[in-house]
């Protein structure tokens, strides 16, 4: 199996959506997910995108749901070209949602769907 | 330090370990945030008994807040039908060693259904899915 590209649409929900995203983090293991306006109580599949993230879709719309970062003090270390948080620290959700806009809107490469 | 409280349910999973499912991780971790493994929580419990896959997740590891906790996915194949059909069940462990022999006991973290798995996943145990 390979991972394949979001279409352009959901990136573009996905970037509307993010400001008004609910997140849910999960200190034991890192796992981070932003929950999009008018997800909760969807019904959805995640499928990875790139080498970081995971998009879970609406499985009867197939609109974005949630962005999932598993391992997110790692991922966020790459984007900050520094350390890791400390256990425990809070997550900064700001900066979280502006690194993340920067990745989907660079890419991954959106004529793959 | 041992998790101590009431478990929804508890499920022998390979190589003799225990792993428990806490009500809150259930109730919070897994329908709050993925409302369709509601009704997969007999799949759920039968995937750690018996899963098809399990791998180790490197970064969730390096990355727990417990030093020498492990995280680990457990992948059931099968499971899903209707709008899910072929749909892979995937479960989230972290293993803490406890008591005096640092016997691995497991706890659920989260649950959801997925398309695929992650490349960057390390195949543990059971046949490779990718």
């Amino acid at each position: 199996m390979t991972t394949t590209s979001p279409p352009a649409t959901a990136i573009a929900l996905i970037l509307e959506g993010l400001p008004a995203a609910r997140w849910r983090y999960i200190p034991d293991g890192g796992w981070l997910e932003a929950f999009l306006p008018g997800s909760e109580g969807r019904g959805g599949v995640a499928e990875p995108i790139g080498d970081d993230l995971e998009i879970r879709f609406d499985v009867e719309t197939a609109r974005p749901l949630s962005i999932i970062i598993p391992g997110y003090p790692g991922w966020l270390a790459e984007q900050d070209g520094k350390p890791p948080p400390l256990p425990g620290a809070p997550v900064d959700y700001a900066k979280t949602r502006k690194h993340l806009e920067r990745v989907l809107r660079a890419g991954p490469d959106l004529a793959g769907r | 330090m041992p998790e101590r409280r009431h478990w929804r349910w508890t499920e022998a999973a390979p190589l003799g370990r225990t792993i428990h499912c806490g009500e809150r991780e259930w109730q919070d971790h897994v329908l709050a945030r993925h409302p369709e493994v509601r009704r997969y929580e007999a799949a759920v419990r039968a995937t750690l008994r018996n899963p098809d896959a399990i791998y180790d997740n490197p970064r969730a590891t390096a990355n727990a807040a417990h030093p020498t906790a492990l995280v680990q996915e457990f992948y059931g194949v099968g499971y899903t039908g209707g709008y899910y059909a072929g749909k892979l069940l995937r479960v989230i462990v972290k293993w803490l060693p406890e008591g005096p022999g640092g016997q691995l006991v497991g706890y659920l973290r989260t649950a959801y259904l997925t398309d695929r798995i992650p490349r960057w996943l390390q195949w543990h145990w059971g046949r490779e899915l990718r």
